[in-house]
Parts: structure tokens; C-alpha cells; sequence
């Protein structure tokens, strides 16, 4: 498909792919960002650049299982030359660095080599976005975020379901003082990508710190990360405010359901503020979130604090610590630098040997 | 007894589906009415032992006995009994706060409500005393319910308690293995999962095809109210509970405070063939415009079923709604001798209160089945957590 025009007054950013593994959304959001669904393109980005690592690193498991995956992954969907091939990005880079000087800004979408891969555009003091969740362990967010405010590199991050529509109609809407307690749930392909994609939403709807983390349900798989893992609860308890109890959430993971995400907010009078937020078509469920990333990439200005950020990974990292403890309840400034799972294998209870 | 009773019922029921079916055709005039005639009923008589503040004394009498309607079980409250203290052992905090509690606990329970408005005719000293007066009784102090209980499992009567059924496991296993061996039918728990709204629910749901569920529901303190949502939860989704994780806890073991914030209650069931465990959480805190709320994931479905707030059903009464469920259930265990739920069913409710409990004053630490041995319920009623 031919580049689409657009006014030679905008200023188009060229935008750097770092990673097309398995915890990089499968280069989707480049469907949207480089726009292969209409004529024109309400984005002033472009992915213009691409690279891919090996990814045998990610699974363990079964000859027969990890073929399957890496087959996966080097498809004409999925490869940096697929994706590339599919979404008109000119260049596919052999090596990361190779890009560093020929855009205006990168997206880190392999969040297990965050600080390496980011670490070259950010001394040049270009903006990033880190895909959920955005590092290893806290001391390597740390090292990023340190670094960016170093050189002056705004860093965003999350997952696009903290932009669907009907969520950030929800963060306006919502009496978030008055919140006492909440159930809400979301859909879960595995751990380290999808548990952030009902807990950002949280985030943003609450903004409030979550202190203590207890998963329920899973055992975390000897450090693994699964295909699919048994329905689990997160139990969030958010700091107390203002003297009252603090808020106790529970944010569901997996199981059937209708909707992709669900939320019945409890207030301290009883009343209910209840909704879901459903897949919809490519465009609708990520445009809001891109712009938000396209507005951070233009101004190198974050739409979010270190503390968000840090917070935010703190969270799904005390929820995987928990369920590797048997459910143990885990204060959030009690992680140090545990670390996320970055391998993913076949089933949750069948663990390689 | 039973048999006698049981003939008497049927003849009553009898009768009852005549009329039924005369006012069916809608024969309204004075002429085409047939002659009342006045049945002659023989009620069970049944003795409310514990007026105390986890006591359902007075709203079950009230259902049992209103003189107000027609009679809507075949159950009669005959004899009363409280604690001779007013139960002051059973409260903490400061004087002025233990003494307005026992002044609104005894003008509830009211012994001058029992005899003069509900017909209660024997207000009794000493548990056993009613012994002569009654064929059953509902014990409702559960607090100390294995000794209240004990006299009337050894003669074999028909027995209810209140929930939760005792205070610690030991006690409870000794009020299932005294009604086993002495015949007695046992029946004991919430209200809430035998009303109609739950019932429907329940009959919908495959247990295994559960995946995972909430609920939520009205708490004013942790003893008397979570047995509504736990056991709730349990008559929805079935399977023994195993291991639970309380959120949000913040006061001491033995205490037992009213009006307590919002409190997640994690349950882990026992897995049924070779499927995943059955995972829930029970919230404390309920939304209008339920009073309890449920919300199951089957495979392939999801069920959500909401309790309105007593009274609030057109014109469905108050203890229609809430109370007749179960109270049929006890009549009909009292009557034919069965027990509504199996002993491991009836154990798996205090067990789960224990774990629950535990936890929450543990920290949340999630608490299995088998680590609830020595643990106790709390011991008394606090004004604040």
C-alpha cells in the first residue's frame, strides 16, 4: 500500500520499532501509526524504522512448542520484514543502533532488554515510549528514567487500553474520592503484557498509589510466564487517604467474559459506577492512546511523572512476586530487584525441566 | 412425634389446595363462598434459645408467629430464652458504649414483645428448661452454641443454629457427630443463600463449569454478616472451600467490631476432576440497589443475580423475602428428619468463616484448611474498627 499524503505544513516524526517480540503487542499499533486502513492519516508519525532480535531467548518448553512459537514470530505478520513489508516502513534495521541517528524518536516494545535497547536514543536525547510492562525489575526503570532526565529524553509508557475511549471518558467520570472499594477484570493471554492491561486503566482511574499487592489463584509458574494461566485475582490495597480505610481493590485475570475489561466501582455511600471496554476495530482501540504517545514524541514532554511510571511497574511486578510466594501479601516498596518473567512456556502447571 | 406430625401437615395441606382451588374459580359472592370452617392445626413448638447480638430471636418469631397473617409455617415459637447477664460479657469498649448496646439489645429482643405481641407463653430460665415445652429449637447465640445445643441433640430434637454454627472448628464437629449419633436433623447458617433470588441462581449454575465468581454483600460486623456472603457464594458455585486470603482487616482477633470498612475475602475451592480450583472474591462492601450481589463466570456464560433489599419487592413482604426461605427449609427438616445440607456441606461453613478470619488478622496471609485447628471466631462485639 502506497504512503498516504498529508499537508507539507506537518511535520511528520520518524519513529524508531525496537523490538517485535512476544511482549511487543505484535507490531499492531504500527497498523494504526503508519495508517494501512484509510486514505488519509490523522497521525503525524510514521514508523520508519524497524529491528528485531532473536527471540528463542522467550520460550522454554517442547522442541515442538518452541518451533511453533519462533515459526510464530518470523511469519510475514510478525518478522521485522513482514511487518515492514506490510506497514511501507522503509527501513529494517540488523541492528537496533543502527536507527539512533535517523529519528526523531523510538519505541522500546522488548521490555526484557529495556535499559540496552533504550540507552542509545536517550543519550541522544530523544523521546521513547516503553511498552508495558517497561523493565525488568525497578532498578533497571530506575537506570532508564535516570538517564532520561539526564538528557533531557521525555519517556512515556503503558498499554493502550489506558487510551480506549471508553476508559478515558471513565477517568472524567469517575468520583474517584469517593471510591471504597472496586472489582474489575480483564482479559489475560499471559502475565507480564496483560495484567498491565487492567492495571493502567486502574491507574489512571484511581490515582492513587497501590501499596499492598496479593495474587490469588496462580503460582507463578517457577518464574515462568505462561500461555494462559488459571482465572486469578490481584488484590490491590491503595494507600489511605485522608484518614479513611484504605481502598481494596480486586482486578480479575483471565477467565470467560464478554467484555475485555470490566469495572464496578464501590462508593463510600453505596452507590455503584459500573462499565466494561470491548475491542472494538484497530483504529478506535488505539488512536487515543497513540496520539497521547505521538504528542509525547512531538514535544519530548511525558503525559505522565516518574512516580506514575514506577508505580505503575511496581504493581504488576508485586503481583507476579506474590503468586511465586503462595499468595503472600507484598508491599510494594518490598521488591528490590525482583524480577519480571521473560521467558514464556506452553502451560501453567507444566514446568520445563 | 414425626409421623403424628406429618399426618396432620398433609391433611393440612390438603385442605389448604381445596380452598386454593375454590378461590382459583373466582367465586366471589357471600352465596357461592363456602362455609369457612376452622382448621385445627398442630404445630411444631420451637424454642428460641439466645437473645444475644448475634440473635435472629425476634425476627424469626415475628415470621413464625405474627398474628397479623395467616400462619405461613408449620412452626410455632413456644419458649424464650436469654442470658440472665443481658449479655454484657459479650460486648467491649467503654462503659457508656457496653451500656447503650445492652439497652437497644434487650428492648430489641424485647421478653415483653415475645409474650404479649407474638404469644410466646414460656420465658424460661435455664435452656433446658423448655425441654418439656417444645419439639424443636433454634439455638442463636452461636457464640457458645455447642453447650446451648448439646441438651436437646442428646434427646434427639430437631435442631437450628444460627449462623455461623459455632465459634471454633472442635465445637462444631461435636454438634454434627451429637446430631448423627442422636438422629437429630441439623440445619444451620445465612438466610441469604435460601432466598429466592439466590435459589434461582443456584439452579442455574453447573458447578463444574464455574470458573470464578464475586459477590458482595451488607456487613455491619464480621461474625454475624459474612456467613451471608460466604455462604452465599458456596450455594451458588458449590465445592468445598480450601484456602481463603482477607484483605482489610485492621483490628484485634477477638474483637469484633460494627460497622467494619471494606474487606475482600479471597476463597479457593477444592477442584473438581481435573479442572482448574475454583477461585472468588467477597466483598463486605455492598451497591445499591442490592443488599447482596453475585456475579458467576461459568465456561461459557456468565450469571449475575442481585438481591434487593428486603421489603422492596412489590408485594412481597418483608419476612416473605427474607426470612420464609429458610425458615421452610428448617419446617421441612424439622419435619421429615433430613438434614437440607450434608455434614462435610455444613462443616465447610465454619471452616471457611475460620480461614477467613484468620487471615484477616493475619495480614492476609492466605490461610488453608487444615491450619484453622485452633482458632476461634471473635469473642466480642466493638463499637469501631
Amino acid at each position: 500500500m502506497p504512503e498516504k499524503t498529508f499537508p507539507s505544513s506537518q511535520r511528520v516524526l520518524r519513529v524508531g520499532w525496537v523490538g517485535t517480540g512476544p511482549f511487543s503487542f505484535y507490531g499492531h499499533y504500527i497498523r494504526v501509526i503508519n495508517n494501512i486502513f484509510r486514505d488519509y492519516n490523522y497521525l503525524n508519525m510514521r514508523i520508519t524504522h524497524i529491528w528485531g532480535d532473536d527471540y528463542r531467548k522467550n520460550y522454554a518448553g517442547s522442541p515442538e512448542f518452541v518451533k511453533k512459537q519462533m515459526d510464530f514470530w518470523s511469519n510475514d505478520e510478525h518478522s521485522p520484514q513482514g511487518i515492514a513489508k506490510m506497514n511501507n516502513i522503509p527501513n529494517v534495521c540488523k541492528d537496533y543502533r543502527e536507527m539512533v541517528g535517523q529519528v526523531d524518536a523510538a519505541m522500546i516494545m522488548d521490555f526484557d532488554r529495556a535499559y540496552e535497547l533504550a540507552e542509545p536514543f536517550i543519550r541522544k536525547g530523544l523521546p521513547i515510549f516503553l511498552c508495558s510492562p517497561v523493565a525488568l525489575s525497578v532498578p533497571e526503570c530506575e537506570r532508564i528514567l535516570d538517564l532520561a532526565e539526564a538528557n533531557g529524553s521525555a519517556v512515556y509508557t503503558g498499554s493502550f487500553t489506558a487510551g480506549m475511549p471508553e476508559n478515558e471518558i471513565r477517568y472524567h467520570t469517575i468520583k474517584r474520592d469517593k471510591v471504597a472499594s472496586f472489582f474489575a477484570s480483564t482479559s489475560l493471554g499471559f502475565y507480564t503484557s496483560y495484567a498491565n492491561d487492567g492495571l493502567e486503566p486502574l491507574h489512571w482511574l484511581m490515582k492513587r498509589r497501590i501499596k499492598k499487592v496479593a495474587l490469588h489463584g496462580w503460582d507463578g509458574s517457577k518464574g515462568y510466564d505462561p500461555h494462559g494461566i488459571p482465572p486469578s485475582r490481584m488484590n490491590l490495597e491503595y494507600e489511605p487517604v485522608d484518614g479513611k480505610p484504605p481502598v481494596q481493590g480486586v482486578l480479575a485475570l483471565g477467565g470467560h467474559k464478554q467484555e475485555m475489561e470490566w469495572y464496578r466501582m464501590y462508593y463510600d455511600d453505596h452507590t455503584v459506577f459500573e462499565g466494561t471496554t470491548s475491542w472494538s476495530n484497530y483504529e478506535l482501540t488505539f488512536w487515543n492512546f497513540m496520539t497521547n504517545i505521538q504528542q509525547v514524541f512531538a514535544t519530548n514532554k511525558s503525559l505522565e511523572t516518574r512516580q506514575d511510571i514506577l508505580d505503575k511497574l511496581r504493581v504488576v511486578i508485586a503481583g507476579y512476586k506474590s503468586a511465586n510466594e503462595g499468595g503472600r501479601v507484598i508491599d510494594v516498596d518490598e521488591i528490590g530487584d525482583y524480577r519480571m518473567p521473560t521467558v514464556r512456556i506452553e502451560k501453567w502447571n507444566v514446568i520445563p525441566d | 412425634m414425626h409421623s403424628n406430625d406429618t399426618m396432620k401437615r398433609r391433611s393440612f395441606i390438603k385442605t389448604a389446595a381445596v380452598a386454593g382451588a375454590v378461590a382459583g374459580t373466582g367465586l366471589r359472592t357471600a352465596e357461592a363462598a363456602p362455609k369457612r370452617k376452622t382448621l385445627r392445626r398442630d404445630f411444631l413448638r420451637v424454642g428460641m434459645i439466645g437473645l444475644g447480638p448475634y440473635s435472629h430471636a425476634m425476627a424469626y418469631t415475628q415470621a413464625l408467629n405474627d398474628p397479623a397473617v395467616p400462619p405461613r409455617t408449620n412452626m410455632k415459637v413456644v419458649a424464650v430464652w436469654g442470658k440472665a447477664d443481658k449479655y454484657a460479657s459479650s460486648f467491649k469498649g467503654t462503659a457508656e458504649w457496653k451500656q447503650k448496646r445492652m439497652t437497644e439489645l434487650s428492648s430489641y429482643m424485647s421478653t415483653d414483645k415475645f409474650t404479649g405481641q407474638l404469644g410466646v407463653k414460656n420465658v424460661v430460665k435455664n435452656p433446658e428448661d423448655m425441654m418439656k415445652h417444645v419439639d424443636a429449637v433454634f439455638i442463636t447465640d452461636p457464640e457458645d452454641s455447642l453447650n446451648l445445643a448439646r441438651p436437646f441433640l442428646e434427646k434427639g430434637m430437631p435442631v437450628f443454629i444460627n449462623r455461623p454454627l459455632a465459634w471454633n472448628i472442635r465445637d462444631a464437629r461435636e454438634i454434627i457427630r451429637l446430631a448423627k449419633q442422636y438422629g437429630s436433623p441439623l440445619v444451620t447458617g445465612s438466610c441469604i443463600p435460601w432466598m429466592n433470588e439466590i435459589q434461582v441462581a443456584h439452579s442455574r449454575i453447573d458447578p463444574e463449569m464455574v470458573q470464578h465468581y464475586y459477590v458482595d454483600g451488607s456487613t455491619a460486623n464480621f461474625g454475624s454478616y459474612m456467613p451471608h456472603i460466604l455462604e452465599m457464594a458456596q450455594m451458588l458455585v458449590g465445592g468445598k472451600v480450601v484456602k481463603v486470603s482477607t484483605h482489610g482487616m485492621t483490628w484485634p482477633a477477638d474483637e469484633d467490631p460494627l460497622s467494619i470498612p471494606p474487606v475482600m475475602v479471597h476463597l479457593e475451592h477444592a477442584p473438581i476432576k481435573d479442572r482448574n480450583p475454583v477461585v472468588g472474591v467477597a466483598s463486605t462492601w455492598f451497591g445499591q440497589p442490592y443488599r447482596n450481589w453475585s456475579k458467576v463466570h461459568l465456561d461459557r456464560d456468565v450469571l449475575e443475580q442481585g438481591i434487593l433489599w428486603e421489603g422492596q419487592i412489590g408485594n412481597v413482604s418483608h419476612d416473605e423475602h427474607l426470612w420464609l426461605p429458610i425458615l421452610r427449609v428448617i419446617d421441612k427438616a424439622f419435619t421429615t428428619g433430613e438434614w437440607p445440607q450434608d455434614a462435610d456441606t455444613v462443616l465447610n461453613k465454619v471452616e471457611t468463616m475460620l480461614m477467613a478470619h484468620k487471615s484477616g488478622v493475619e495480614g492476609g496471609r492466605p490461610v488453608k484448611i487444615d491450619e484453622i485447628e485452633s482458632h476461634s471466631l471473635p469473642r466480642f462485639e466493638t463499637e469501631k474498627a
